[in-house]
């Protein structure tokens, strides 16, 4: 009785878990609150902005904190648990679509319409922000899923690099030099909004 | 030598997110060239302030079809948790909620444990059978009745009975009772006249229970002694030539 005036929204995530475990919905409904955005974001992200199967994996998500929390082990951060379960999720996913439609996303991958052609770009009015945001995202989607993980996790969850490697389940460095491949492969494909680029390829196209 | 390097140093990431190359001091731009050329850097910046702002702008919200089926599962677990071991979550309150649970509990059992002297004794009452005398009443000189022994319940006196045929039983039994203390002390009178007993009590008062429509208490055997008749049948004729 006394239990049911507890705020829960002074809990931490550890503790709220287990409370969860036992079906205590306050409890579920205060851990929700907590990571439904970011979990859904994370997804929505990884999954190359599917709304749908975002909300399905957030679903997946927090059935297995419900039926398997007691597996989370209360020494470890939760949000760290939660990321890495997370992107397990995404890796199952990335498995099923690329069994399924291998063939089906080369081909969508073929007709699109000339982003690829760095020349469609050159022009006065090709800097514009919502073009370079539209390009960053389809080459964040072109990314691999190694590169991309590690690059939504720092820029988008924002999480140091120390949480990264726990996450991901890999060294420090492991991390860094991925963010680096990630941030290099991004800047190459957008290449065509950096001055120096767009001089070079005046100077390649007058030089012939 | 920078591309062999291949990662991104922390502290350079953090100047990248605040100053272009052109705004770095001479120290931090020794240590971001480690790494990059100046236009890759101010490359690198682009993308990550580009991305940073997109994700902050972008920002989609769950279906709240998610949390209702969440929610449904919550239920679920909730009762499968009941089920399987409900009596383990009273040692999770904070307050210890248990003691005064554990005291209700044990009051309980009290009034549920079946006391086995209590019982004992009822059973012994129930089941207990006790051998009576036959009883034998005089009715105008004649043997009338022979009784033999039934086996009853036991009861004791001044202790209420066992079933509610058997109270019936006990109120008409201490009726006849009244009644024949009545008719005994009616009698009585012309009984002492004749100065000849005509009844004698018989030590045969065993039994503690009701018999053939006789209270225990007067349980007694009855019978004629010839002596008294022949004494009683003198004094008659000798009245009757006087």
């Amino acid at each position: 009785m006394i239990s049911l005036l507890k705020n829960y929204k002074k809990y931490s995530d550890e503790k709220l878990v287990p409370l969860v475990v036992k079906g205590n919905e306050r409890a579920f409904n205060e851990l929700y609150s907590r990571y439904e955005k970011k979990m859904y974001r994370f997804f929505y992200r990884m999954l190359n902005r599917d709304t749908e199967r975002a909300n399905d994996l957030l679903q997946d998500l927090f059935i297995k904190i419900i039926e398997k929390g007691d597996r989370f082990d209360t020494d470890r951060k939760f949000s760290t648990w939660l990321y890495a379960v997370a992107g397990n999720l995404c890796k199952n996913e990335y498995r099923r679509v690329e069994r399924l439609t291998n063939n089906q996303e080369k081909m969508i991958a073929d007709v699109r319409p000339g982003l690829d052609n760095e020349m469609d770009f050159y022009l006065p009015n090709a800097l514009d922000r919502s073009l370079f945001t539209a390009r960053l995202t389809e080459a964040l989607e072109e990314l691999e899923d190694i590169h991309r993980t590690c690059f939504i996790l720092r820029y988008q969850e924002e999480l140091s690099i120390k949480e990264i490697s726990e996450v991901m389940d890999c060294p420090e460095g492991t991390v860094k030099s991925r963010l680096y491949y990630a941030l290099r492969k991004l800047s190459d494909k957008l290449q065509v909004f950096r001055p120096e680029a767009l001089n070079k390829m005046n100077y390649e196209k007058q030089t012939g | 030598m920078r591309s062999r390097l291949a990662n991104i140093d922390p502290q350079v990431e953090q100047l990248m997110r605040n100053k272009n190359f052109a705004q770095l001091t001479e120290a931090e731009a020794l240590l971001v060239e480690q790494t990059f050329s100046p236009a890759h850097y101010d490359a690198t910046r682009k993308t990550i302030l580009a991305a940073t702002e997109m994700f902050a702008r972008d920002l989609p919200l769950p279906s709240p079809k998610v949390k209702a089926n969440l929610l449904k599962a919550v239920a679920a677990q909730r009762e499968k948790s009941t089920n399987t071991n409900w009596w383990s979550t009273l040692l999770n309150y904070p307050v210890p909620a248990w003691q005064p649970a554990l005291g209700i509990s044990l009051v309980l059992l009290y009034f549920f444990i079946p006391w086995s002297n209590t019982e004992n004794i009822a059973n012994a009452h129930q089941f207990a059978v006790q051998e009576t005398d036959k009883a034998v009443q005089e009715a105008h000189g004649l043997l009338a009745a022979s009784v033999p022994a039934v086996i009853v319940p036991g009861r004791r006196k001044n202790v209420g009975p066992i079933s509610e045929d058997l109270n019936q039983k006990n109120t008409i039994l201490d009726t006849l009772q009244e009644a024949a203390q009545i008719f005994q002390r009616t009698l009585r009178p012309v009984t002492d006249r004749l100065s000849v007993p005509a009844m004698q009590l018989s030590n045969t008062t065993l039994a503690t229970n009701d018999t053939a429509g006789v209270r225990a208490q007067t349980m007694e055997e009855y019978f004629i002694d010839p002596a008294h008749i022949m004494a009683v049948q003198d004094q008659s004729r000798r009245l009757v030539s006087f």
